[in-house]
């Protein structure tokens, strides 16, 4: 649709552009609370992960450590990153959530940990903590505290963060700040020798990586995010999607950290990776189908917003349904490429995010704002010089 | 997508310019009741996990006293009297395995597995040893004895003494395969050694391992 004549009453929005979502948010408290609980918890995450007697005896390796799982960290958020279909999310509210999983989450769940485990040692028999009750505490005082991470996000005005994928995605980037320094933590604690750094980051970055912390936030984050944005649903259905992801989430941690079936395993290498894929493969295929429900609702909400909103000069119909999916933005290249060669093609693809970053720059920031008219500006001369290709 | 919410699926329009931030001052008014309430509810959250959690565990560890004169269960099979005076340290008190007591500087351990006997007392001798070379004394650790408990099971028992410490450790052994299965050991500063030592004594022997594990006295 074209944009409304200017004589036209603009229609009420629900939720008018609020400008770029930013992290810095000075006049909500919650904000200042997060600065607070990064600082206190950053003094204690560092001397946490420089203190370990293996960096003093061997720097080598938590330098190979810190390499091995920066590099690591980055290829799998780089990975979420460019998985988001319609919006590109603030690099800056990214590295916050990374920040809180990695920092605060860290560090309160390694209190709480330690705390819960004394407790069930007091309470149950020895046995029972060793066998249970470390993964009842970590899945709970873990996927809880990383959990906070989203709602914190969530309570930012300016944070802008307001659907089932945007919990989805931040809570994905919490569970990975989590996983990450937690991964460097056994690493340099556990490893005499740099054999060992390697043996480390083979066993918990893919052995156990894939199915780990940033899948389970990544879950229950969602839910969060369908709490908060559905409000075309009742409550009760709301808060029962949003407990019934944190159910699984934490029952995915739980069934990860039981002894049940290692036990059984334990003898046989190739039960041990049965176990494992057992373990693992679930957490990873409810993310996906929770992935897919919450792009069928954000593909929803987008085609609502660009067919009453978005100029159509700029985003055709045609383009518009193409840009739906992956497949068909595919499509839509090849489609270019084969009628004007390859140039062609490239341009048409970004023409493609051109157009994606337009409609979210109206979305965020109004047809009219300096991002938008910009993209709008690049959309035509992508137009252009496909024209000419 | 992050800012085209809809309301009842109707997806919202919109061509204004980007809107000053008063727009949202409700929400970003930093003692608007959200801001407050939701700072408040992380930093509960935070300090339930971070501290709250914490305080329980003190405050379980504390209140696990020796109730004087009735059997303490160290674990599922090993139990002992203590004596009057004794209290329980909780940071070296593992429920179910370790119990921990101090009374007069003078510290004591009861733990229902270990190592085996001479095992035991070769490390003993060592930590003795260790902690005596400063001094440049020697430690005379006497050979094993044995001993019986009130009920009946059979044990081993020795003691060392240096110039600063004393220790004594009393075994519960499993008369079939040499196995020790209940050890009770004691040491602290060996000027006040003699006023703890009768208790101690009574203490080893008031010390019990259930019938299926103990050697009992054919």
């Amino acid at each position: 649709m074209s944009a409304a004549p200017e004589t036209a009453a603009p229609p009420t929005p629900a939720h008018p552009p609020r400008g770029r979502p930013t992290i810095v948010d000075p006049r909500s408290f919650v904000f200042w609370v997060l600065v607070a609980v990064l600082i206190y918890s950053g003094i204690h995450t560092y001397s946490a992960l420089t203190s370990p007697v293996a960096l003093k005896v061997n720097p080598a390796i938590g330098w190979l450590g810190l390499v091995l799982w920066a590099i690591y960290g980055i290829a799998l958020l780089a990975f979420i990153y460019y998985h988001q279909l319609f919006v590109r999310r603030s690099p800056w509210i990214t590295l916050a959530a990374v920040l809180w999983g990695g920092i605060v989450a860290t560090w309160f769940a390694a209190k709480a940990n330690g705390a819960a485990a004394d407790i069930f040692d007091h309470w149950f028999a020895l046995d029972f903590n060793h066998r249970w009750g470390t993964a009842i505490s970590a899945a709970t005082n873990e996927e809880s505290l990383k959990l906070l991470g989203v709602v914190v996000l969530f309570l930012l005005p300016l944070a802008a963060v307001r659907s089932t994928l945007d919990g989805w995605f931040y809570g994905m980037m919490v569970g990975l700040g989590f996983q990450l320094v937690e991964d460097y933590l056994y690493t340099v604690q556990q490893s005499t020798s740099l054999g060992d750094v390697g043996h480390m980051f083979f066993l918990r970055g893919f052995l156990a990586g894939a199915w780990a912390h940033a899948v389970y936030t990544g879950i229950a984050g969602a839910g969060i995010g369908y709490l908060v944005s559905r409000r075309d649903r009742s409550w009760l259905a709301r808060i029962g999607v949003a407990v019934g992801l944190f159910a699984i989430a934490w029952g995915m941690h739980f069934f990860w950290d039981t002894p049940f079936l290692n036990e059984w395993a334990a003898d046989s290498a190739g039960l041990s990776w049965l176990v494992i894929l057992i373990k693992g493969v679930p957490a990873l295929v409810i993310l996906f189908l929770v992935i897919r429900w919450g792009r069928n609702q954000e593909r929803k909400v987008w085609t609502a917003f660009v067919d009453d909103t978005i100029d159509r000069d700029l985003v055709s119909e045609a383009e518009a349904k193409a840009l739906l999916d992956r497949k068909g933005r595919r499509a839509a290249r090849k489609s270019v490429r084969e009628a004007k060669g390859r140039a062609a093609g490239r341009l048409q693809k970004h023409l493609q995010y051109a157009q994606l970053r337009y409609i979210q720059s109206v979305s965020e920031e109004g047809a009219e704002s300096a991002h938008a008219v910009s993209d709008a500006s690049e959309i035509r001369e992508l137009r252009a010089a496909i024209a000419a290709a | 997508m992050t800012g085209a919410e809809t309301v009842g699926g109707t997806p919202t329009a919109q061509t204004t310019p980007v809107p000053s931030p008063s727009m949202e001052h409700r929400y970003r008014d930093l003692f608007d009741r959200r801001s407050v309430l939701g700072a408040i509810g992380v930093v509960a959250v935070l300090c339930f996990f971070g501290f709250g959690l914490a305080a329980v565990d003190e405050w379980v560890k504390e209140s696990s006293t020796f109730d004087v004169g009735t059997a303490y269960e160290v674990s599922e099979t090993v139990s002992f009297t203590p004596a009057p005076g004794w209290e329980i340290d909780p940071a070296g008190t593992i429920p179910g395995a370790v119990v921990k007591a101090t009374k007069n500087g003078v510290t004591l351990k009861v733990l229902s597995f270990t190592l085996t006997p001479k095992d035991t007392i070769k490390s003993f001798a060592k930590v003795f040893r260790d902690s005596d070379e400063q001094t440049g004394t020697y430690v005379r650790v006497t050979g094993l004895k044995p001993f019986t408990t009130t009920s009946g099971l059979n044990g081993v028992t020795w003691d060392a003494h240096g110039p600063k410490d004393a220790s004594e450790t009393w075994m519960v052994v499993d008369g079939k395969n040499g196995k020790n299965l209940a050890q009770m050991s004691a040491d602290g500063p060996a000027a006040n050694w003699a006023g703890v030592a009768p208790e101690l004594e009574a203490m080893a022997k008031s010390l019990t391992v259930s019938a299926a594990q103990g050697s009992e006295t054919p």
